[in-house]
């Protein structure tokens, strides 16, 4: 009796391992193939440098602090850009600045990879942000 | 005599289980006192992942605070985002729109596939498995990319806003969603078909890890926990909130509160889980997913306690405002912490290897016990 049971459960299992034999694998070979990332994906930031009105509205709701932005009144009255630094030590990529930026100038791309080998390394400015940069990935 | 009583047979020995071991699920450490191979007392060390998130509630306005939720129970974060914006809305009297209630509905039940998901693959790494790892893990994959899709991210969603949602979802995605329920119904066969009758598996986790309900009762266990032990104690049921007033959602429970109870009703509610992801997604209306909320959110005087059935358990936030845009203090009730109070209950009594096993059946996340 006790035979018979141990038997029939192992082999109800071992069917189902044999099914998976022949099925193709599901495993993404990541660093050969790129990584799934969907349009929606949280990853570095974008800048649209033309766009930004230096209204700090990114740099207030940024729960870590992380953002550090810089501007001057230009002759035609208009705010200029002359700084904009994002710390990704700091970051935690929740998206809030991309959601309270009211011109839509700032996004966040598919570039996840962003590790380096010092801490400086990870603080971007607006060259490593721009947008015509990001795009040429 | 005297030497008998000096042999090391009669020596306790003390076992440090942990901080880094792979079965306590993170940085849990034990001290076990064992006497030959059986466990005579536990002292359960945590706090090896405490990062004061709810200190930070305090220092952090309302919006800021937001993400945060994601990184107390990293492996159901929808549950607590839930919590904190439940009770923020709560306190502040915001309604939230319906389509918004059932997508927070659709998402909080494929994050808790998700999250038992993850337990069952890992129990039964503790217990001597490998493969059902490898099956749970290609499921849970296809639900944290269903969950990136719409949110942006795998695990720390930041979905959920005061008032409603982030991002709508689109017609494809409830599509995908609902083809992947039909997917998960027929693996879920599977599963049941490779372990649940596996006579190595029953034995090694039938009869151990008893706890009664009186106790499991009194030592404030909720979830998974609470109902293997015959407590038929669901807040989805219970204490409805959101769109769970709306559906009849079953309460599974078992009677004996051993840890193949506990792997019942978890694998049961799976199934149930699957079942309300149908009535969710036929049901889901259009319209607007975010109500009219002033930008700069405050608290206004007072207190709240809101709680959700999270995988593990109740997750309860608890809420006080001043006035101010920052929470004058904010509490958590993490359900894992007050289901490892239970812990040297359990273990006392049984077997060093047993130990991993009952552990591993208690699913607890150190991310939340530590906060």
């Amino acid at each position: 009796m006790r035979v018979k049971q141990i038997g029939g459960g192992l082999v109800k299992g071992l069917k189902v391992t044999g099914t998976h034999l022949f099925r193709q694998p599901v495993t993404r070979p990541y660093p050969e193939q790129h990584a799934y990332t969907p349009p929606r994906f949280r990853g570095a930031h974008r800048l649209i440098e033309d766009d930004c009105v230096v209204c700090h509205a990114c740099d207030r709701v940024c729960p870590v602090n992380c953002m550090t932005i810089k501007g001057y009144r230009g002759e035609d009255r208009k705010f200029v850009l002359e700084q904009f630094d994002i710390d990704y030590n700091l970051c935690m990529f929740c998206n809030l600045c991309v959601e309270a930026c009211p011109p839509k100038c700032l996004l966040m791309g598919p570039e996840f990879e962003i590790s380096a080998a010092t801490h400086n390394d990870l603080v971007w400015t607006l060259e490593d942000l721009s947008y015509e940069r990001g795009e040429s990935l | 005599m005297i030497a008998e009583r000096d042999s090391i047979t009669q020596e306790e020995l003390v076992l440090n289980l942990g901080p880094q071991h792979p079965s306590t699920h993170g940085v849990f450490r034990m001290v076990l006192d064992l006497r030959g191979e059986t466990i005579v007392g536990v002292t359960p060390h945590m706090g090896y992942l405490h990062r004061g998130f709810e200190k930070l509630a305090e220092r952090r306005t309302a919006v800021q605070y937001q993400p945060y939720p994601d990184r107390w129970d990293y492996l159901a974060a929808m549950f607590d985002e839930m919590a904190y914006i439940g009770a923020g809305e709560a306190l502040i009297g915001i309604e939230v729109p319906p389509r918004a209630e059932w997508l927070r509905g659709i998402v909080m039940e494929l994050n808790r596939l998700s999250s038992h998901l993850l337990w069952l693959g890992t129990f039964l790494l503790d217990v001597g498995a490998l493969s059902p790892f490898l099956y749970t893990f290609r499921e849970r994959e296809m639900i944290l990319d269903l969950l990136m899709e719409l949110t942006g991210a795998r695990l720390t969603y930041s979905y959920l806003r005061f008032g409603g949602l982030a991002h709508d979802a689109e017609d494809l995605w409830l599509k995908k969603v609902k083809a992947g329920v039909r997917y998960f119904r027929r693996r879920f066969r599977e599963y049941r078909d490779l372990i649940d009758e596996n006579e190595i598996f029953r034995r090694r986790v039938q009869n151990i890890g008893v706890i009664d309900r009186d106790r499991a009762i009194r030592y404030g266990l909720s979830g998974p926990m609470a109902r293997a032990s015959g407590v038929a104690w669901d807040l989805r049921r219970g204490r409805p909130y959101g769109i769970y007033r709306q559906v009849e959602v079953p309460v599974i429970t078992r009677e004996k509160g051993d840890t193949w109870s506990r792997y019942e009703v978890r694998m049961d509610e799976m199934e149930a889980s699957l079942g309300l992801l149908d009535v969710f997604l036929d049901s889901v209306e259009a319209g607007p997913v975010m109500a009219k909320v002033p930008k700069n959110i405050k608290f206004p005087d007072g207190e709240t306690y809101f709680s959700v059935e999270g995988p593990r358990g109740e997750l309860g936030v608890y809420l006080v405002g001043d006035g101010t845009a920052h929470a004058k203090r904010m509490k958590i009730r993490p359900p894992s912490l007050f289901n490892l109070q239970a812990l040297s209950h359990l273990l006392v009594g049984h077997m060093v290897s047993d130990a991993v096993a009952i552990l591993g059946s208690v699913d607890i996340v150190l991310g939340e016990v530590d906060r």
